[in-house]
């Protein structure tokens, strides 16, 4: 130790790294991964960065309130809901573990777990969606983005950036469909208006 | 050897240094290049295990070798991180330990954290200085890389989340989960069975409403045929393999559970003993749902219950009187003697709980506070009661105050429609403050009807409210409809003493002496 060169080659070939699937908008993979077994365990992770308050009575700037949602479709109809409002779907099989109000905190602000193998048979897709509930826009929130994680693998799926991605209050986020008997994973990133999930339906619904 | 403490620096001799570690677990080192805004450059920036060669930085598992001189020159400082193989964070070790030089750096205090920015070797004019930094990330070295500008592909091992998140409140609520890594009790099984067996309902019969719309689609000609009776399999596949699932879940319990929360047919009555601490709970009876086969779930509250039980009237006002008495049982079992009282009030009499008052005089005056309350002697009675819940709501020296009562006092209201035409308010103030300190009301509608009574109705809501013979429920996640079979004693509906309780009571006093 000590004593051997250490300038290294800038061609150094760099070691493995993790397989991920970074997505383009529109582009649509299988989520069964090739001899592990298809895909079980989703989770949407939305986070942001809180307003930081100054002087001595704080900012008079309201708290930035991100929220992440997940409607459920039976063919083209909405058969159930995940949001703030109702944390588990009817079934079980989707979990949003809380509405978190002001971005306070590191990593994922909010997620929502869905399990796969239990989502109802008769359900078709699963679209995720991104609102903001005090109707900032994304322009107005720090460190803003929202991705889809394999839970199993911790592999990530997708993930967007919606800092600086214009003046929109919602995005439709990504779509979950069923192909066969496996789970497909769709990117959407369509911007949106809707303070709240119910606000963007007719856009989401383009998505079924 | 000069130990660094957190924030602080010292000069570096040498432009050629190691930094080696000592860790209780297996550790890995990286190297991060930055500028003065700390932050990487580039990905070829992160000298680690995947990539173990930069510009001035080799790394191996055991150290990280630095040329300082051979350090491009945009690069203002050497972030040494220092990261956790598993998930397992630095709370469950030693502080660990990083090494430069003379200099050591115990990082303490690290508790949730998996990975930390040990040290900065930095820049200072033409000389090169190290700080200890200590700065730890919980979400381990992926959350640490992302904060210096690496983007990283692969977020890494992170803790498994709690599986479920808190259920939506309500009424009764399951409280208390089981500590980690002891089994869970009955009670919280029975409770995660009933919820599984209610959604899992709720989506069978999604899906087959679904499954009944795609096939006039079918028949219509709008959709070509199949898929109906395909969703239909399906869904009944799904439906059979869960059920199968919680029954074995429920069976691995039986037999092995307590008198308080087994059948008053069962095993466990045979054998009961007064337990030493508070039981798990009481069984009120096993749930059916309508239509479809499940298996039976016990339906377990727990004890002392925190909200008023309403016992709903049956198809004959012995209906209730019987389950009456069959909780009054289990409640009994449930508790540890000298840690309950009974108190019986039938304003009218005519409830046939008389056979209380032929107790022998011990049982009588210790365990049910002198005997059946009835006339004028109801409302003297709940005024004794709602003295004793004031006593308590300011303070928690009830028992010198009343000379040794026992500490849960168990009320039972027989017709109670008929006591809240006579004491409407104080009956509801007991019913809705008593339960929380100690003091459990059941409220048994007998003779009395209490339809549109809106005391009636406000105890309901506050509490639980059961039906007395086979009648139906909804569970409380998705509002399913289920038919409660109460679990009831042999004798209960008798005009006489029911055993079980007698041997019970007597039991009690017994102990007591």
């Amino acid at each position: 130790m000590g004593a051997a060169p250490v300038h290294a080659a800038a061609d150094q070939p760099r070691g493995k790294k993790a397989v991920t699937v970074s997505l383009q908008k529109g582009q649509r993979i299988s989520l069964s991964k090739p001899g592990g077994g298809g895909l079980t365990l989703v989770r949407m992770g939305l986070g942001w960065d809180a307003v930081k308050k100054k002087g001595f009575f704080g900012s008079r700037e309201q708290d930035i309130d991100l929220d992440a949602s997940v409607v459920v479709f039976a063919d083209q109809q909405v058969a159930d809901v995940v949001y703030f409002g109702q944390l588990t779907s009817r079934d079980g099989s989707i979990r949003h573990t809380g509405d978190n109000l002001t971005g306070a905190g590191d990593g994922d602000d909010e997620s929502i777990i869905v399990d796969l193998s239990r989502v109802p048979v008769h359900v078709t897709a699963l679209v995720f969606v991104v609102s903001s509930f005090q109707g900032q826009t994304f322009n107005q929130v720090e460190n803003a983005f929202c991705r889809l994680v394999d839970e199993t693998t911790q592999a990530e799926l997708a993930r967007y950036t919606l800092t600086g991605g214009g003046a929109h209050t919602g995005m439709v986020m990504a779509r979950l469909y069923r192909h066969g008997q496996e789970w497909k994973l769709g990117a959407i990133g369509e911007p949106s208006q809707g303070r709240t999930f119910q606000d963007m339906l007719p856009a989401i619904a383009a998505h079924a | 050897m000069t130990a660094l403490v957190r924030g602080a620096n010292a000069p570096l001799r040498a432009t050629r240094v190691t930094v080696t570690h000592t860790c209780a677990r297996p550790v890995d080192l990286s190297a991060l290049l930055v500028g003065r805004d700390l932050r990487v450059r580039s990905d070829d920036d992160l000298v680690f295990y995947n990539a173990p060669v930069a510009s001035g930085v080799r790394w191996s598992q055991e150290a990280l070798e630095i040329d300082l001189a051979a350090l491009p020159g945009d690069v203002h400082a050497v972030l040494v991180a220092m990261s956790l193989a598993d998930a397992a964070p630095f709370a469950t070790v030693p502080p660990p330990t990083v090494l430069v030089e003379e200099h050591t750096f115990a990082m303490a205090g690290l508790a949730e954290e998996t990975a930390v920015v040990a040290l900065e070797l930095y820049r200072r004019q033409d000389a090169w200085k190290v700080r200890a930094v200590g700065q730890g990330y919980a979400g381990g070295l992926a959350a640490l890389l992302v904060d210096h500008g690496v983007e990283v592909d692969d977020p890494g091992p992170r803790p498994p989340r709690p599986p479920r998140v808190a259920p939506d409140p309500v009424p009764p609520p399951p409280s208390e989960p089981a500590a980690p890594g002891t089994s869970l009790p009955y009670v919280d099984r029975a409770w995660m069975v009933w919820e599984d067996a209610s959604r899992s309902l709720d989506s069978y019969r999604g899906s087959l409403e679904h499954a009944l719309a795609v096939r006039d689609e079918e028949v219509t000609g709008r959709a070509p045929r199949g898929r109906a009776q395909q969703l239909m399999d399906a869904s009944l596949e799904r439906l059979t393999t869960d059920m199968a699932q919680l029954a074995g879940e429920l069976a691995a319990h039986e037999g092995v559970v307590g008198a308080e929360v087994a059948p008053f047919a069962g095993p466990s009555w045979l054998t009961w003993q007064p337990p030493e601490k508070v039981g798990q709970g009481m069984l009120l009876g096993h749930l059916d749902a309508d239509e479809v086969s499940t298996p039976r779930i016990p339906l377990i509250l727990r004890v002392p219950f925190g909200r008023p039980v309403w016992l709903n009237r049956g198809v004959v006002p012995r209906d209730s009187v019987a389950f009456a008495w069959s909780l009054v049982t289990r409640f009994l079992a449930a508790v540890p003697p000298g840690a309950v009282a009974l108190d019986v009030i039938d304003p009218t009499g005519l409830s046939g709980a008389g056979w209380i008052n032929g107790l022998p005089r011990p049982v009588l005056d210790f365990l049910c506070g002198g005997g059946v309350a009835s006339g004028p002697q109801a409302g003297q009675r709940l005024d004794r009661l709602l003295d004793l819940v004031d006593l308590r709501a300011i303070s928690g020296e009830e028992d010198q105050l009343l000379g040794g009562t026992p500490p849960v006092r168990l009320v039972v209201v027989f017709d109670v429609g008929a006591a809240l035409d006579e004491y409407g308010d104080r009956l509801m103030r007991l019913a809705k403050e008593g339960p929380p300190l100690a003091v459990p009301v059941i409220c048994v509608e007998t003779e009395t009807p209490t339809g549109e009574s809106v005391r009636a109705m406000r105890i309901k809501m506050a509490g639980n409210t059961l039906p007395s013979d086979e009648g139906t429920l909804s569970d409380p996640w998705v509002g399913g409809t289920w038919t409660l079979t109460p679990d009831l004693l042999p004798d209960a509906a008798l005009d006489r003493p029911p055993a079980l309780l007698t041997h019970v009571l007597n039991t009690h006093a017994k102990v007591l002496g």
